[in-house]
């Protein structure tokens, strides 16, 4: 059996960064897709806003996508498309990836591996919604499958539960196309997705947004013909009397993404209660030795950018194969919803560490601190941060004078 | 006028006041505000329909941005449209959309087997 340097499990945004990056640290590369085409979920984002980062460019998903696509295939790496893995062993000496493909059962031998699986939407099964099962009741991922790949629509008049960024970019989308959105209801008082996403998908179209309303009910039996919809209090139980039937025949659901890790379970790693994406170092290595995580497997990022970032060095580092170390945990402290990384491998390169983590809360002026043995190391400000935009910075850990039994934190403060 | 910035996801929160913007953290900033108090402006995304079975939709934006109050016409227009090249991405697919210079360019290659 051919034997890899590194397989990347999965062919969109992170994937390809991953196996470019690899790649050029001298890697031999094969990618896994259980798609027909590469990109992943770009190929139906066909708004714009991708590519500022990295590009410097406003591009639309599949731009971006194919940039990546380019350059790995004038990079001579190898892309086994339409092939589904079915399990991951781990040997002696690295793992042998099973899958499934057009020509049979094919296995793969490499050293490291990068998962690159992606995320999942939540559905209605996750937020127990009430009522009949009738058609109708879609993720937005689903109905943007729909509209931007098939070329169907998929609803007439449609209700949207949750503001999540993809269910933001469908409001507008569906409106574009002719479909009615009677309004997007959110159950917190705060809406989920980036501020400059209800301003250009739902102001610019007069969608209205309902802060602390959900839809308790669902009507119709073989397709949707109404939702109920109704007020919610403090601790997010609907309120009686607020209670209103809106007639409709799609409900889409934008109620939050999971990164998804089954194969990485299967392997033992240890999952993050916070991110639930794999815990892991400032090289992306997962708590199991050789296996890698990258992109939205990691960690639900809203900018494609920081996913290509991450995979990128996820995929040198794999190729590279440092075999982990002394590491210090970075502990969690107030303030913070979600961040990587978990932990520092002092071992490993550790002067340009990137971190990306969200605030707990809305924070108008917020104070980000790194502690050692209870002494600040670090602290930057921030004007405002809100928990649906991920923040990033690089921070210099090798200057803080760590030892495998420092105690290192960090928090955020509101002042 | 207060608004928030759509130029990237930051989100600035900007204020015009008699044509002066505060509250931006870049120029991009101030143009976008200034021209939002004035003739708003969108890049429009959308798809239009192909011959090709294996991508019965092609992705397609403007090449630029065009007035808000057009893009009801671009749709119009992009309803319309049927691809019958082999397009790649990048490609223009019309010219001069709904009464502006702006082209509208394809944002994939077509895709078949």
């Amino acid at each position: 059996m051919k034997k890899y340097g590194v397989i990347v499990i999965g062919g969109g945004p992170a994937g390809l960064a991953a196996a470019e990056s690899a790649k050029k640290a001298g890697a031999e590369v094969v990618v896994i897709e259980r798609e027909a085409r590469l990109g992943g979920i770009l190929k139906q984002c066909v708004h714009d806003g991708f590519g500022l980062i990295r590009f410097g460019e406003k591009l639309a998903g599949p731009e971006y996508a194919e940039r990546y696509i380019d350059e790995v295939k004038a990079l001579g790496i190898e892309c086994r498309t339409l092939t589904f893995v079915t399990g991951i062993e781990k040997t002696q000496g690295g793992f042998v990836v099973h899958c499934v493909s057009r020509d049979g059962v094919v296995s793969f031998e490499g050293d490291s591996i990068v998962l690159a699986t992606g995320c999942r939407e939540r559905t209605a099964k996750q937020v127990l919604i009430q009522g009949t099962r009738p058609a109708g009741v879609f993720t937005a991922g689903t109905a943007q499958n729909f509209v931007n790949l098939m070329g169907k629509l998929p609803a007439k008049k449609c209700v949207i539960l949750g503001s999540g960024d993809i269910g933001l970019i469908m409001a507008r989308r569906l409106t574009l196309e002719g479909a009615e959105v009677e309004g997007v209801y959110e159950v917190k008082p705060e809406p989920s997705g980036l501020t400059r996403n209800i301003h250009q998908c739902l102001y610019d179209f007069d969608i209205p947004l309902h802060l602390s309303h959900t839809v308790t009910r669902v009507f119709g039996t073989d397709r949707l013909e109404a939702v109920e919809v109704a007020a919610v209090d403090g601790g997010m139980r609907p309120i009686k009397g607020t209670e209103r039937i809106v007639e409709c025949d799609a409900l889409i659901l934008s109620v939050g993404l999971i990164p998804e890790n089954e194969l990485a379970e299967s392997l033992g790693v240890k999952i993050n209660p916070f991110t639930k994406g794999p815990d892991c170092d400032q090289s992306y290595a997962t708590s199991v030795d050789g296996i890698y995580s990258a992109g939205n497997a990691l960690n639900v990022f809203d900018l494609v950018d920081y996913v290509s970032e991450c995979a990128a060095s996820a995929g040198a580092n794999a190729a590279r194969g440092d075999k982990d170390g002394k590491c210090v945990t970075l502990s969690r402290g107030a303030g913070l919803l979600s961040y990587v990384p978990h932990r520092i491998c002092l071992d490993k390169p550790h002067d340009k560490v990137v971190v990306f983590f969200r605030s707990a809360k809305d924070m108008d002026r917020a104070t980000l601190r790194i502690t050692v043995d209870g002494r600040e190391v670090f602290k930057k400000k921030f004007a405002f941060l809100r928990p649906p935009e991920m923040q990033r910075l690089e921070v210099d850990f090798s200057a803080f004078g760590l030892g495998a039994d420092s105690e290192l934190g960090i928090s955020l403060e509101e002042n | 006028m207060e608004l928030v910035c759509i130029v990237c996801p930051k989100g600035c929160r900007l204020k015009v006041e008699n044509g002066v913007v505060s509250g931006n953290t870049c120029k991009k900033g101030e143009a976008f505000a200034l021209a939002e108090s004035t003739r708003p402006m969108r890049t429009v995304c959308t798809t239009v329909a192909t011959v090709f079975p294996s991508m019965p939709v092609l992705p397609v934006r403007t090449a630029g941005e065009i007035p808000k109050d057009k893009i009801g016409e671009l749709m119009k227009l992009a309803d319309t449209i049927l691809v019958k090249e082999k397009l790649r991405r990048g490609d223009t697919v019309a010219k001069g959309v709904a009464g502006t210079d702006v082209n509208l360019v394809a944002t994939a290659s077509i895709y078949t087997d």
